[in-house]
This record gives structure tokens, sequence and C-alpha cells, in this order.
């Protein structure tokens, strides 16, 4: 069925995911080492919100309680999500802009800018706060930004961007890039463990702060790649095609360039780099409900987030006391989801 | 080419494509010279010639595929780089030499791609989108396939959806290139008679890249032959498929018959002339 016959389906379906992301959020915020239940979770939730708060009486409820939902579990619990949905929504507006399906959001060799830039700042010992963002962070994001130019300039023919290019100078300026952080991180030896625990990804230091920086960039970010899914289609199937269906091509390029990797420099720069979830969502959804990308960008969304938060509560209550990153964590478990989905396929297309 | 005008003289024709000293440079190597081209309503045509000789170039100048220089391409007596991309969508729609797609779109999905310029940004397709679609695909004989995927479907049926999304275009002419060239026979024969009765019953004009001269013969109301960035030679097939033209622009010894069915010119190849002229 085209997708016109389907909108009314997608519409309940997408309310579902939403529910089932709110319910996974709060009962993610119950899991750890204080023993706080689902409804007295619930209840900190709604008294945090004005007008709501006065019915939840989350005031009879111990401070700590308040302290552990309000400042440590639910900011990353926030944050998981909305980079589980900024990884997502990128991968699947790259598969289809480059009409690859082995794109994610670091082809443009944007995390290995990031790492970079985190790595210059853990070897410069550059470690404090700065409005409730670390001075990393900062690093991190100004080393994703320059890369994704230095990508654009190599890989930009006049007024064309050809994908081709641009995919092979981000892979050129990664590897370029990861070869100065392990460079980096031979002569800092001292500092190794820093890095590669910024490298493999985790948000166990969330903040409001970043949670609000995030939540905007995503958010619009999202609507915005979403009012493009129709000429993503198009794209995917030729840029010639798409032309001569009446889209301007480079234009829409470079926009949805652009506003794919301040989110991703957005994330990275939060979280480090976590893998596998950008490359992977898109797919699951495009196995389960097909290719347009009217479907598969808000679907991913809410799956990326979903993925993300089941991922970081797994990681922070696998092995108590301790924490794994949430990078590891993703790919041990979303690959083989993921093979079970291909399985699955191959099983309804062979009969 | 030089049809009689059914008008009087001094009327302004409207020709739904025409070509005025086109000329085109990859870089520093010429590929078009002084192209022009007056293309009349509801006629077939198609561009021959050997390879390197310049034929997609002149389609994509035409389909804006490439950005031609001002006042080289009209469409409907309109500057062509004048126009939106929108406006040129509704206006020229292209069937391109590749039709492969990497993404599992049904074919329902790729013939309503077609409808793509005259929808909203946040709209998705009305109602009469979908019956155009469904027209579109009933007169290609592609409707039964609406609910396959494009890539498990034959390379004569995916060609067939493509002309349909062409057709969803709506749009007076159309544009495509080598068409047929990676069918079987009868799937060449197949597009190229259904391509003919699209001109009748939509009053189509359609410019095609040809590959075979004996199918562009047989199926065009003109030819335009093309050699090295020029046009050596046009009008209708009797005009342009001559022993002397062959052998010009394909260095072929050749001998035209008439082909007994279709009445038009048949071509039989010799050997090389170049062959012949070194043994000699």
């Amino acid at each position: 069925m085209a997708f016109p016959h389907k909108k009314k389906i997608y519409g309940t379906l997408f309310a579902a995911a939403l529910l089932v992301l709110v319910f996974l959020m709060i009962l993610s915020s119950t899991m750890g080492a204080a023993n706080i239940s689902f409804l007295e979770s619930l209840r900190i939730m709604v008294s945090g919100v004005p007008l709501l708060g006065r019915f939840a009486k989350g005031e009879t409820l111990p401070d700590t309680y308040h302290t552990i939902i309000q400042t440590v579990r639910l900011p990353r619990i926030f944050l998981s999500a909305l980079i589980g949905a900024g990884l997502s929504v990128v991968g699947s507006t790259f598969q289809g802009m480059f009409r690859n399906p082995m794109a994610d959001p670091y082809i443009l060799g944007i995390s290995s800018g990031a790492s970079a830039g985190a790595a210059v700042a853990i070897v410069l010992g550059a470690g404090g706060m700065v409005g409730g963002l670390g001075i990393i962070a900062f690093f991190a994001f100004a080393g994703a930004l320059l890369t994704t130019l230095t990508v654009y300039h190599i890989a930009r023919m006049g007024n064309r961007l050809p994908t081709l290019g641009l995919i092979l100078a981000g892979v050129a300026v990664g590897f370029f890039l990861s070869s100065f952080v392990s460079i980096l991180m031979f002569f800092n030896r001292d500092q190794l463990e820093r890095i590669v625990m910024w490298t493999m990804g985790s948000v166990s230091t969330a903040t409001w702060s970043q949670v609000g920086i995030l939540f905007p960039v995503v958010m619009i970010g999202s609507v915005i790649l979403f009012a493009f899914a129709r000429d993503l289609n198009a794209m995917s199937t030729g840029e010639e095609t798409a032309k001569s269906l009446g889209i301007e091509v480079e234009k829409v390029k470079k926009l949805l360039l652009s506003v794919s990797s301040l989110i991703i420099a957005c994330c990275v720069s939060t979280s480090g780099v976590i893998g596998f979830v950008g490359l992977i969502v898109p797919h699951s959804i495009r196995l389960v409900l097909g290719s347009d990308q009217r479907v598969v960008i808000p679907f991913s969304a809410v799956a990326g987030a979903i993925f993300m938060v089941a991922c970081d509560t797994l990681a922070r209550n696998l092995i108590p006391p301790s924490e794994i990153p949430v990078g590891a964590v993703t790919s041990l478990f979303g690959a083989p989801f993921f093979i079970y989905l291909l399985y699955r396929n191959k099983k309804k297309v062979t009969g | 080419m030089k049809a009689k005008s059914k008008y009087p003289v001094g009327y302004p024709i409207q020709y739904p494509v025409a070509v005025q000293k086109l000329n085109w440079n990859y870089g520093n190597r010429v590929i078009l010279t002084g192209i022009t081209l007056n293309v009349e309503k509801g006629k077939f045509y198609s561009i021959i010639g050997p390879n390197g000789s310049g034929k997609t170039t002149l389609l994509r100048n035409i389909s804006r595929s490439l950005e031609p220089a001002g006042n080289s391409v009209f469409i409907d007596d309109t500057d062509i780089t004048a126009l939106s991309s929108r406006d040129v969508a509704k206006k020229l729609s292209v069937v391109p030499q590749s039709t492969h797609i990497d993404f599992d779109f049904t074919v329902m999905d790729i013939v309503l791609m077609g409808r793509n310029p005259y929808m909203k940004r946040f709209g998705s397709e009305s109602r009469e989108d979908m019956e155009i679609a469904e027209r579109a695909m009933r007169s290609t004989n592609t409707w039964y396939l609406r609910e396959k995927c494009i890539n498990e479907i034959s390379g004569g049926e995916r060609q067939r959806v493509i002309v349909a999304r062409a057709l969803a275009q709506e749009t007076g002419v159309m544009l495509l290139d080598e068409p047929v060239s990676q069918l079987d026979l009868h799937h060449q024969i197949e597009l190229m008679e259904m391509i003919r009765s699209l001109i009748q019953t939509r009053a189509l004009t359609v410019i095609s890249v040809m590959h075979d001269l004996n199918l562009a013969a047989q199926y065009s109301d003109y030819l335009i032959l093309l050699n090295e960035g020029r046009i050596v030679c046009r009008g209708t097939p009797w005009q342009v498929i001559t022993k002397a033209n062959i052998e010009n622009v394909y260095q072929l010894e050749s001998c035209i018959i008439n082909n007994p069915i279709t009445g038009k010119p048949y071509i039989i190849h010799a050997e090389r002339r170049k062959r012949k002229a070194a043994e000699s």
C-alpha cells in the first residue's frame, strides 16, 4: 500500500511508539542502586512539571529520592533518548542522501574530528566546566565542526557537492585524525585511559544543561530533516532522477548536510562516539516498515531513543556498581537483534 | 524536418522544445557545438550517433540536468534557465539511462514520486495524485505490479514503471536516454510500441537517445544524427539513414533496404571501412 493509505496506521503506530518510550524512560529511572518504585518515580517527575505538579504530591517522598531522580538519573535518560534520536535521524538521512546503505552519521569523519578535539583538550589538561558543559565537549564540538567544514571544502567542485567525493574525503580525513589521536595517546600514556574512555562513548556525566542544548538542536533538526523526507526519497533513487522531479538537489544536499552535521556534532561532543545506533536503527525500521523516508525518519527518531535508553539502562545496571560504556553495549545487544531482523526478512522473501 | 507549417507566415509557432546555438564543454573538452533544433509537438525524435558524439549531453542540456547557458534551450518559448526546477519538472519528464534503485520502494511509491513537483513541502499525495498515478500505471501496463518492490521485478517491467513515473509528472515532453538498450528484443519492441501509443493518446512529445539505428528508424518521426558534437543530418528516417551518412559517421559500409513490414529504412552492415582501407 502506498503512503496516503497507510497514514492513519502510521499515526497510531507512532503514538504507540512514543508511549513505549515514555514508559521505558520512567521504568529506567526506577532502576539503579537506590530502590525507587515506578509510581514513586512517576510522582517525582510529575511534581517537577508546572501546574500538574500540584496533584502529584511528590513532597511526601524523601529528598534523596528527588535528588537521585531529578539530578542523576533523569538528565541521563533524557540525554540518551536525545542522542539515540539524533544519531538515528541523521543515519537515515545520510543513507538516503548518499544512496549508501552502509552510511552512518560518522561517515564524514565527524567522530574522528570530535575525538581529536577531545583528545587535545584532555592532553592539555582542560577539564573544567563552563555553564554545566565540559570544556572537553567544547573542544570536541569544535573538532567535529572543523572536520565537517574541511571535508566539505575538499569534496566541493564549484557549485556541486558530489556524494562520492564527500564520502571519500570523509574517510580520508577521518583516518588522518584517528592517527593523530593515536599519536597523541602514544606520547601521553598517562592520559591514555581518559582518551579511550571518552572515545568509547558514555552519557554518565549527563547534566540538564546538556539536555537543554541537545533538545532544541535534535528536535528542530529532526523536523527539518523530516520536512525534506520526500526529497530524500527521490534522491535515494538517483540524483539525476531527483533533479528531473523538480528537486534542487545541490541546495537540499547542502542544507541537510549542515543540519545533520550540527546534530551529530552536538551529540558526539556530549557523549563521545556511540556507534551502531545511527547505522542500524534506520535499517531496522526499513525492514519492518519499508523505505519511505517520511516513515523512516520519525520512527527512527523514536526507535533510536528507545534503543539508547534501553542500552544505557543496561550499561549502568548490568554489573553494579561499575558501569560499562554505553558505546560498547549498543553493538553488543543491537547486533543480535539486527541479525534476527535480517533473518526474519530472509524468511519472508524466500517464503 | 522542415515540415510545412500549418500556420500562416510570421505566426509565432510555439515549440515545446527549441535549442538555439547550444555549446557545451566539459572543462576544455568541447562536447557540443552550435546545436540548433526545433521540436514539434506530438512527434517522436530520436537522437542517434556514435559513442561520444554528445547524444546524452544534448539530452541532459535539454532536461537541465546539466546547466546550459542562457538563451540556448527553450521550453514552450521560455528560456529554461529562467525556470525553477519545479516548473521544469512540470514541463519535462525524464527516463534516465540507469534505473537501478538501492532501496525497497514499492512500484506505487516510485510512480507517486512523479507527483513531487505538484506537492507542498509537508503535504502528502492527494486523491487526485493517486488517480493520476493509477492512470499512468494502467497505460503502461504496470498497475498489477503496484504492491511489488521495485527490486523484485524484471528489467522490462522496471523500465515501464519508470515511464509510468514520467507520465505521472503530466508533462508535455518526455525525454528518454537509451530506454531499450538493456532490454531483450521482445521488451525493446514492447516499450517502443508503448511510447508510440502514448504519443498518440496523450499528445506527448518525445525526444529519445537511441543506440539501435533500426529501432530508431522504425519508431521515430524524425532522426537527429550527431557526430563529434555537431548535428550532421536531421529529418525523416529516409532522409537520415543513408549509405553516405552511415559511412561518414560510423565508418561502416552498409546497405540500406526498405523494411518490407514497416516501410522504414533498415541497415544491413558490411565490414568496417577502416579495415578495407588498410588492406588497399
